[in-house]
């Protein structure tokens, strides 16, 4: 085909541009921090490498824009949580949950409770964020209302709603509850 | 229920969970870097425009994790889209060898809930045959009336020969006219039509040479014989769009001005205050350029211009929203946060706005006649317990929706492996006609292969073992064409 009308051959896409050097370190340096993040948020290994890919794909999208601020890992971490909490991920872990048993990796080597971390499984998405967010993340509640897009009044009722889920006494009285 | 654990507890747990997490499986960066190669495929698979027919090569689970290489996209028609899409054997196949006891159809994933046009406007939908009756082949450009579509029948792939309207009550064509090459018009093709109130007018020019060279053409839309307007050179000849009125022929350039020229022939003119501005549909001109890629396209518009009146409107941008484009009246664009590719539609002063479900905006055109916008289907309803998105094979490729009423209606047919293709109209104003070939089916063959043979990004680890390599091809069709004519939906504002 060499003789071509010319409107025959546009197209709009073409192969990625290759990711900037920055991004590729940045990358390297805060990955494995990520992805724990993500296995606290997600609860499973490849849960947790999935938020922590999707979302670093579209800190490289955005990178030119996202260094200026001097805040990559923020941005991650936000659309980590966000993706977490949204509707699709939520489909997928309700099947995840039906279907394959929880695998046990974690078990003999968690330094903490247990039964609490497999209870944490049962948790709607959005708490259990909010949980991670405020507990893990040492967030507080203006700021996790901020990063998912909600309002404080919900963040408080979210985690009160999860902390007494996991009967967890609670000592801030601003949360509504007084174990 | 007693409450015997404390606040510190859960923070030891999560950080304790964070610490004993899995090591991840694989490199990162790579995975990444898979996962936007996969990105970038549904959206170039959908974007390769070929004349405007486009080619839609399944997506879905099967080679959701190969990379898209287009197989001479350019040489794609109807009948001979072809297109290969890899899957590899990478570090993914471990990753995924857990979850792989998993059954992915353990929910009733929903379904898309589009109805094809055929339903919803069956007045609307015609067929007409892929070839005029000495085998050149037709290309729609726009309907002309409710019952009437231009057509271009191409004696050769893109070799525009001779204009033709087409009765889709009677079910006849009629020749309207022939379309010459100019003197010594070697290399010489028809790029785009367009329909006036009173005449055909269309540009053509040698894209294969360097010469910046175009001319343009007009017919009376009762037939006759087509004249040669004139012909331009430099940057007025790189035409990005075109319009006729009862006098002139008028376009805009690449690089924004909108010019015209008298039918009688003469010198093209610039058209006062037309810095800036593109053509859209006469008498409409905008401030951003047809079609555009990257930063270009996810620019908003910010005015829609009556070049007649003089009138100008200001685009009421919503925050949080870019590639927005109007016409008249309707503007369609995206949300910046892409999460589920939500679309907002909005009229240009800013009311009604909305975000119609499974509609999502890529690349390419989505303005159609009488403010009608096109959209993609996605057809991705979730994901399987791999990861892997799980597409609604019965949902359709494309969707025309009607901003006033809210309606939508499926276009062209999906392959259960989610592919298909479909064209739209090449008339230069939005079209008014959305085609595809029912006949057609996308047959993918996989094979065994040696993994290292398989094509992978650079910079990634060659794989090693057998792995899978998938050709997908359209077979069958090539008879007719099921043709969409907007002007046929019955009027709702």
């Amino acid at each position: 085909m060499a003789k071509i009308a010319k409107r025959g051959m546009q197209q709009n896409g073409g192969p990625p541009r290759p990711w900037g050097v920055e991004f590729t370190d940045f990358v390297a340096a805060r990955g494995d921090a990520l992805y724990r993040y993500g296995y606290v948020l997600a609860g499973n290994a490849e849960d947790a490498a999935d938020l922590t890919q999707e979302a670093l794909m579209r800190l490289g999208d955005a990178w030119s824009r996202i260094r200026k601020k001097d805040d990559p890992e923020g941005y991650v971490r936000t659309t980590m949580a966000r993706l977490h909490v949204s509707r699709w991920r939520r489909l997928r872990r309700e099947r995840l949950v039906a279907t394959v048993p929880e695998v046990t990796y974690t078990d003999d080597r968690l330094d903490g409770d247990v039964g609490l971390w497999k209870e944490l499984e049962g948790l709607p998405p959005k708490q259990r964020a909010v949980l991670v967010l405020r507990y893990y993340e040492d967030l507080s509640d203006q700021e996790i209302a901020e990063l998912l897009g909600v309002s404080r009044g919900t963040v408080r009722s979210q985690a009160a709603r999860a902390l007494d889920k996991l009967r967890i006494r609670v000592t801030d009285l601003e949360t509504g509850r007084v174990g | 229920m007693t409450y015997d654990r404390s606040e510190a507890e859960l923070a030891r747990t999560l950080t304790g969970a964070a610490d004993a997490a899995p090591p991840p499986v694989g490199d990162l960066l790579a995975a990444v870097n898979r996962r936007r190669g996969r990105r970038t495929r549904r959206r170039v698979q959908s974007a390769l425009a070929v004349a405007g027919v486009i080619a839609v090569i399944g997506g879905g689970t099967a080679v959701a994790r190969g990379f898209f290489s287009s197989g001479g996209g350019e040489g794609q028609t109807l009948s001979a889209a072809t297109a290969t899409a890899t899957a590899t054997a990478t570090a993914t196949a471990t990753a995924t060898a857990t979850a792989s006891a998993g059954p992915t159809d353990a929910a009733e994933p929903r379904r898309v809930a589009i109805r094809p046009a055929a339903e919803v406007w069956p007045a609307a939908v015609t067929k007409i045959p892929v070839k005029a009756a000495d085998g050149w082949r037709y290309r729609p450009v726009t309907g002309l009336s409710a019952t009437e579509l231009l057509l271009v029948a191409e004696s050769s792939f893109e070799k525009a020969g001779r204009l033709e309207v087409y009765d889709t009550a009677a079910g006849t064509s009629t020749v309207l006219a022939d379309m010459p090459a100019p003197e010594g018009g070697k290399g010489y093709y028809v790029q785009d039509v367009e329909a006036g109130s009173e005449y055909i007018a269309w540009w053509g020019e040698t894209p294969n040479n360097s010469d910046k060279w175009a001319d343009f053409w007009v017919v009376p839309r009762a037939g006759g014989t087509a004249k040669q307007v004139g012909q331009v050179t430099g940057d007025l000849s790189e035409v990005e769009r075109i319009g006729v009125t009862a006098d002139s022929v008028v376009w805009s350039a690449a690089g924004g001005g909108i010019y015209r020229m008298p039918l009688a022939g003469g010198s093209p003119e610039k058209i006062a205050g037309t810095d800036g501005l593109h053509l859209m549909s006469w008498p409409w001109a905008v401030d951003v350029a047809k079609g555009g890629e990257g930063e270009d396209e996810q620019k908003n518009q910010t005015k829609v211009v009556n070049l007649e009146t003089g009138q100008a409107a200001e685009v009421n941008v919503p925050a949080g929203v870019q590639g927005l484009r109007c016409g008249p009246v309707w503007c369609f664009g995206k949300e910046k946060d892409q999460e589920n590719d939500a679309s907002v539609v909005q009229r240009v002063d800013g009311s009604d706005r909305k975000s119609p479900p499974d509609l999502s905006l890529w690349g390419g055109e989505r303005s159609l006649a009488r403010g009608f916008g096109l959209f993609h289907v996605s057809g991705v309803v979730g994901r399987d317990a791999r990861g892997e998105e799980i597409e609604d094979g019965q949902a359709p490729l494309i969707a025309v929706y009607d901003p006033v009423t809210g309606t939508t209606a499926g276009i062209g047919r999906r392959d259960p492996s989610g592919g298909g293709s479909y064209g739209t109209g090449t008339s230069s104003s939005p079209t008014s006609v959305l085609y595809w070939d029912e006949g057609q089916r996308q047959v993918e063959e996989c094979r065994k292969v040696d993994a290292t043979s398989i094509p992978r990004p650079p910079g990634e680890p060659a794989p090693t073992g057998k792995g899978t390599s998938c050709t997908t091809t359209m077979e069958g069709g090539g008879k007719e064409l099921t043709v969409v004519n907007l002007l046929a939906v019955p009027s709702t504002e």
